[in-house]
């Protein structure tokens, strides 16, 4: 078994060095390339799709090196299908290789998902089966990919919609043990919990219980949308409103039990002005600077 | 070609060279025909987001080619009229890189 | 229980509508019917792909109309499903498709139209290259002017259409006038393609300098270049603007490269 200490993971924050100081970012999308340039954000990181940035050159490879050169950068890959049974593709993974080694990015992760059967890719992150099968492959293809990086990596719990029938494990221990047997850091998604939660029944309590702050690399906020049938209410992953307040609830209590995890914002359809993720990242700011205060003052007491 | 015209357009050439290279000192960018095209804020291409959110929009069973017969191009080319009519010989154009 | 990989190609084969695909009995009893969930997961590998591909051919879908090209769009996907997780290398082969499609034959400038596009897509993604200074050209000889051979920016792309594609383009452009577009005279187009800094560029071409250029393209000498493209015309405008757009990345003489 591997150390569980998640590495290569230091984010530094803009209110200083100290390790227990908030750090928060925001999914970085080209539309907002100017307006970042011109801005103050008080952000601390910015995160892109490194599926994005695998052109030989051009002008979006170039704008990420101007990022580069003022933000820390965290890359969160679509594309490696870590669920799949096959071997991770070798020709995607040397393209992540090259954008780490030329970006040196503080975290890299990818999804605990597949998304390529056989030699076809299909664009969406599928559910994988909690299966001791299933681990057995994530954990190849997670070791594999973090020996080509030479580097930790995370991975993300999905947001689901069904799931297999047969299951053998939690979702939330089949990422403890994915974690213990691989030395993966975990990318917690908050609002796909809540998604998963109220599409499939997750135990959102025992879920966060389980986790330990050892694992956890990074937190993921996003907003999600309701629909409203004869069935009953389905949440969609859409990425393309603010968080809503049952989440920031949930990731209240995340932090509370996490501690300070770097924490990002993600806005994908219907994007708004920067200065409306901005603000949400202020307002998970603010709620990791409650949780050092208060647990300062448990220390005091 | 003959050696007399070959001896010509050599010569056209070294002299075109010479002015090209003294217009492009020149500013020849102002010079150049050029139209400027849509600008490079294309969005980037992959979103671990969901689609545009929807579960019911022609998914499931629906089975477009059955309709695709019916359909006629909507959009602007509508306005073109008859404008466009294929030449004779036409053919593909493929870019070369 | 299937096997991982059993679950994962039926799977595929349900979210593409294909037979042999998973069903109800595959799935936990949940909050989300089954039908409702496996439409999710389509919708959204289609919406994903109809959208690149509208990113990739916007004057295509502003031509033909949002329902018509998510109808040729999802026809085209079909038969073309990604084999890479980068979609920026997605939808090459949608030129030829839409050239063919039988609903979008009254429309025949769309093939021609799709491949500029493409033309503009592949200019913007390419590598980036140092421009040649053009200093260094002056030192060489008249002599040695025929034998030498043009490095192009990678950017670089020649288009010819027998269609008016620079005024129908123009008239979808931000600032054109689709009013227009009844307007437009037949007529052909030549063009040349590149990125310049962070623009994409096209520049109209006559037929003499196309050839010209064409042959260079191919890595054929000056000298044989410009005869083969009558070898009686003055390229002075061409070749400044190829310098001075930066088009040229490199000469090569016999002996070495300059720049």
């Amino acid at each position: 078994m591997q150390s569980l200490a998640i590495k290569g993971g230091a984010l530094p924050s803009a209110h200083g060095k100290d390790p227990v100081s908030p750090s928060v970012g925001i999914g970085f999308k080209p539309v907002h390339y100017d307006a970042i340039l011109k801005t103050k954000t008080g952000i601390d990181w910015l995160e892109v799709h490194p599926e994005n940035y695998m052109s030989p050159g051009g002008p979006f490879m170039a704008h990420l090196e101007i990022m580069a050169e003022r933000y820390p950068i965290s890359l969160h890959a679509v594309g490696l299908s870590p669920g799949s049974p096959d071997p991770v593709d070798a020709v995607h993974l040397e393209r992540l290789k090259a954008l780490v080694d030329r970006f040196q990015p503080a975290l890299v992760s990818d999804h605990l998902a597949w998304s390529r059967e056989s030699d076809v890719f299909l664009p969406d992150l599928l559910p994988v089966p909690y299966t001791k099968e299933a681990l057995n492959a994530v954990c190849d293809n997670v070791s594999h990919i973090q020996d080509v990086l030479g580097r930790q990596i995370l991975i993300e719990n999905p947001s689901s919609y069904l799931r297999p029938q047969g299951e053998e494990i939690d979702e939330v221990a089949f990422l403890i043990a994915l974690a213990e047997q691989t030395g993966c850091g975990i990318l917690f998604d908050v609002n796909n919990l809540y998604v998963s939660s109220e599409n499939t029944g997750l135990d959102m309590a025992a879920y966060l219980a389980a986790l330990s702050p050892e694992i956890i690399g990074e937190i993921h906020l996003a907003g999600h949308k309701r629909e409203t049938s004869s069935g009953g209410d389905i949440l969609i992953d859409d990425h393309g409103s603010k968080v809503r307040q049952a989440v920031w609830d949930l990731y209240s209590r995340a932090i509370e039990r996490l501690g300070p995890v770097p924490t990002l914002i993600e806005w994908d359809t219907d994007i708004p002005e920067l200065e409306v993720l901005v603000s949400e990242a202020a307002k998970a700011r603010a709620i990791i600077e409650q949780s050092i205060l208060e647990r300062g003052n448990e220390h005091a007491a | 070609m003959k050696n007399s015209s070959k001896l010509l357009s050599a010569a056209i050439l070294a002299t075109a060279f010479t002015g090209a290279l003294a217009t492009v000192d020149a500013a020849a960018e102002e010079k150049a025909k050029m139209e400027k095209c849509f600008g490079v804020a294309k969005a980037g291409q992959n979103d671990c987001a969901a689609g545009p959110g929807t579960s019911c929009a022609g998914t499931s069973t629906v089975n477009y080619q059955g309709n695709a017969w019916k359909l006629v191009p909507a959009g602007t080319c509508v306005k073109m009229g008859g404008s466009m009519t294929a030449r004779e010989g036409h053919k593909a154009p493929v870019p070369k890189s | 229980m299937n096997t991982l990989r059993e679950f994962q190609n039926a799977f595929r084969s349900a979210v593409l509508s294909q037979p042999g695909g998973l069903g109800e009995a595959d799935f936990a009893p949940g909050n989300v019917p089954f039908s409702a969930g496996m439409a999710i997961y389509r919708n959204n590998v289609f919406a994903k792909l109809i959208d690149a591909l509208g990113d990739l051919y916007p004057i295509i879908k502003r031509l033909v109309g949002d329902e018509f090209f998510a109808y040729a769009a999802r026809d085209f996907i079909s038969a073309h499903l990604p084999r890479s997780p980068v979609l920026a290398d997605y939808g090459d082969e949608f030129p030829a498709f839409i050239e063919g499609f039988g609903p979008a034959q009254s429309t025949p400038y769309l093939g021609d139209m799709a491949c500029l596009e493409l033309a503009h897509h592949q200019a913007t993604h390419a590598a980036d290259a140092t421009v040649l200074d053009t200093g260094a050209l002056k030192d060489v000889a008249a002599s040695a002017l025929s034998s030498i051979r043009f490095q192009f920016h990678p950017s670089c792309r020649l288009l010819h259409s027998d269609y008016s594609l620079k005024e129908i383009w123009q008239a979808h452009n931000k600032d054109g006038d689709i009013e227009q577009l009844a307007d437009i005279a037949p007529g052909e187009a030549r063009l040349l393609i590149l990125r310049v800094e962070e623009r994409i560029e096209m520049r109209e071409l006559d037929p003499m300098e196309f050839d010209f250029i064409t042959a260079l393209m191919a890595g054929k000498i000056l000298g044989v270049a410009f005869e083969e493209s009558g070898g009686d015309w003055n390229p002075q405008e061409i070749l400044a603007d190829l310098f001075g757009l930066g088009a040229v990345t490199n000469i090569n003489l016999s002996g070495g490269n300059y720049g």
